[in-house]
């Protein structure tokens, strides 16, 4: 009987510490809710470096340090500087002081650079590379993490660019980022070509027409600014709040929807169109929908009319799925390059 | 009884759900104006690799719904494929690898809505696929001449005509007043100086009189443009017109081990290619060239195959006497008397 009772008060005091942990988790994301907030609100400067560590920090229940990402970046940054010190440019535009800082972010981020330490010691900085290893995130959604890439090198389409923008807003220029489906690249802005953009995963700079037909991109998206438009200060910090909803959602599962529809509310708010924000927003209402099995028909028939509305203003800016077809050659694409890029893996 | 009524309606169903499957896939793979009888040549941002044609189909897939977009309704819902994660990536989900594109290296640094790289004065574009044009010095006009763009990638000019003779490639330097040098490398070919004596052209190899043709580039924007046309040039200045047979530029990368991408056979065989040719002793453009020549008009016939497309005949070439090419020239609707193309060699060594 003792040994029961015992059995029972260790299973009680479990029970109590998993949900006071959950408790601190979900205070923990709602101080980043406000902290992320007061940034579009004005209450506190547009960082979008901060706001992204916030958002990761959030997710792993503040484990990080904030004085070693900035010594991280730092260095990066001096990297960039020893860089543009050291070599000449070929650029005859009268914005080469921007456009080399532009290159030498590019070449840190993509290129194995040899580094000769004050002591004589020489080593190679690699360049930070596409992760093949599940890419959506799903086992593992630490894999979308600035942090994740710092301290492995590897990252994807989420948070190379960001670390791009990250690096070139250290070095006091501007660095946009640039949405296309499933997608984020960075635009930048020089003198002698205008308008151009980066891309991190693969490491080249593509033209427009390319982004077009490899993301199948509709040009009403376009006209709308859903894709392959230059985002703003205040639409990158609007993304970080989404990015801290998706999280949530990885973390505490689909079923708790009041935090990510309240994040997603308030980036569309400071950035209307953001299609992600959109698809989150709607996907979750959704689901909450489908689990709603005591509402009465005609709140059902309401709810779901509500969320056609949104389905319908999505369609209407321009997004469409890609086709299946092509989504498959894509992912043949992926695994061919990532043999490509990757060592295989020692198998006994 | 009632079970074979069943049956037969089920299967109704069936075939009814399978021909609409198949009416659907068909109809996305067609052009939209095709129900109309219509079926033009249509230009593509990514050259027909990837689907470009928006709206084909009235039910779309926006997320966990099928959305009707005539009706404005979503009209079923998506089963979840939980086998397959990747397979069903959520759509807010930001996390593609980018594939590069094969003609990135092309017109890089030009925005997609140029007109001949913006130089409408020299350059001209009529068909829309790359700058096609002439700077015919011969006779001080630019001019051009449809299916050049097999020949010659872009920017390139004509010092004198397709079958000039050495003497007259001769006058014809003399008369613009080149001071020119004969290139050893190359039998009967010349090379010229000209960005300093022509302004801002810049210097080209002239080649031997059947490879006359490709001769100068114009410095456009700059150094880097300047610098890109050059490395095009010599690139394809070899792959030159020809009475008796083309050949697409881009073959020399197969043929000399610069295929790394696409199928892992293509790049076996390039990289193969490459040390054939280097044990043979060829190690250049024109040197492979002597060898087309040599097989068209001295080469044996090794096979002679047709297909749909067209007639291929092999022709072997010996390289003295350590081994010889096989060279298959293609001729397109298996009409012999045409210029045939040549599509692919076969190194062999002794």
């Amino acid at each position: 009987m003792l040994l029961i009772k015992r059995f029972l008060l260790v299973i009680v005091t479990c029970a109590i510490c998993f949900v006071a942990n959950a408790q601190r988790e979900t205070s923990k994301y709602e101080a980043t809710y406000k902290d992320i907030v007061g940034m579009l609100e004005g209450q506190q400067s547009l960082d979008f470096k901060k706001a992204v560590f916030l958002v990761e920090d959030a997710y792993l229940g503040g484990v990080l340090d904030y004085k070693a990402y900035d010594y991280t970046l730092q260095y990066y940054k001096s990297l960039c500087e020893k860089l543009i010190q050291t070599r000449d440019l070929e650029y005859d535009g009268i914005d080469i002081n921007r456009v080399s800082k532009f290159a030498a972010v590019y070449t840190v981020m993509k290129d194995t650079i040899p580094v000769i330490q004050s002591d004589g010691e020489m080593f190679y900085h690699m360049p930070f590379e596409y992760d093949f290893e599940d890419i959506s995130g799903e086992s593992d959604w630490r894999k979308m993490f600035v942090t994740k890439l710092l301290s492995t090198h590897k990252g994807n389409c989420h948070s190379l660019p960001y670390l791009y923008k990250i690096i070139t807003e250290e070095l006091g220029e501007e660095a946009h980022l640039a949405f296309a489906p499933n997608h984020i690249y960075i635009k930048q802005r020089c003198k002698s070509m205008g308008w151009y953009n980066t891309e991190l995963t693969s490491g080249m700079f593509p033209v427009d027409s390319w982004l077009m037909a490899s993301g199948y991109i509709h040009l009403k998206s376009i006209q709308n600014g859903v894709y392959m438009d230059a985002l703003n200060d205040k639409q990158s910090i609007a993304v970080c709040l989404v990015d801290l909803a998706q999280g949530y959602q990885k973390k505490f599962g689909k079923d708790d929807g009041a935090f990510v529809l309240k994040a997603c509310e308030k980036a569309l708010e400071y950035y209307p169109n953001y299609i992600n924000a959109m698809l989150l927003q709607v996907e979750t209402k959704f689901h909450m929908w489908e689990m709603n099995v005591e509402d009465n028909n005609e709140n059902k028939a309401k709810g779901l009319a509500e969320i056609q509305a949104i389905y319908n203003r999505i369609h209407e800016l321009g997004y469409r799925k890609m086709p299946e077809e092509m989504y498959l050659d894509w992912l043949v694409s992926l695994k061919n390059e990532g043999e490509k890029y990757n060592n295989k893996k020692i198998r006994f | 009884m009632s079970y074979i009524n069943y049956f037969m309606k089920y299967l109704r169903i069936k075939l009814l759900v399978l021909l609409l499957c198949l009416v659907a896939t068909s109809f996305a793979d067609d052009f939209p104006w095709k129900k109309y009888g219509l079926n033009p040549k249509v230009l593509t941002l990514s050259k027909g690799k990837y689907k470009e044609f928006h709206d084909m189909e009235t039910v779309v897939q926006i997320g966990s719904v099928y959305f009707n977009t005539e009706t404005r309704k979503i009209v079923g819902f998506v089963k979840k494929d939980t086998t397959s994660k990747v397979l069903s990536m959520d759509a807010h989900t930001v996390s593609r690898w980018f594939s590069p594109d094969p003609l990135s290296e092309e017109y890089s640094s030009w925005s997609p809505y140029n007109y001949v790289m913006n130089n409408p004065v020299i350059f001209i574009d009529p068909d829309g696929r790359s700058v096609d044009w002439y700077l015919n010095l011969a006779q001080g006009k630019i001019e051009y001449r449809p299916g050049s763009d097999s020949h010659f990638d872009e920017a390139l000019v004509h010092l004198a005509d397709d079958k000039a003779t050495v003497g007259e490639v001769e006058n014809s330097l003399k008369g613009k007043n080149y001071k020119y040098k004969k290139d050893a490398s190359v039998s009967g070919g010349y090379r010229v100086d000209t960005e300093k004596q022509f302004k801002g052209w810049k210097m080209m190899q002239i080649f031997s009189p059947e490879n006359v043709g490709t001769v100068l580039a114009m410095s456009i924007n700059g150094t880097q443009t300047r610098n890109k046309l050059s490395s095009k040039i010599t690139a394809s200045s070899t792959s030159t017109v020809e009475s008796t047979f083309s050949i697409n530029p881009k073959k020399f990368d197969y043929f000399f081990g610069k295929v790394t991408t696409g199928s892992p056979h293509n790049v076996a065989r390039s990289s193969q290619n490459l040390k054939d040719l280097t044990t043979l002793g060829i190690k250049n453009k024109g040197q492979l060239m002597g060898v087309f020549k040599n097989a068209i008009n001295n080469g044996k016939v090794i096979s002679t195959k047709t297909n749909n497309y067209g007639t291929t005949v092999t022709r072997s070439a010996n390289i003295g006497n350590k081994g010889s090419v096989n060279v298959g020239f293609f001729y397109k609707g298996g009409n012999l008397k045409s210029v045939p193309s040549v599509t692919t060699i076969i190194p062999k060594i002794y």
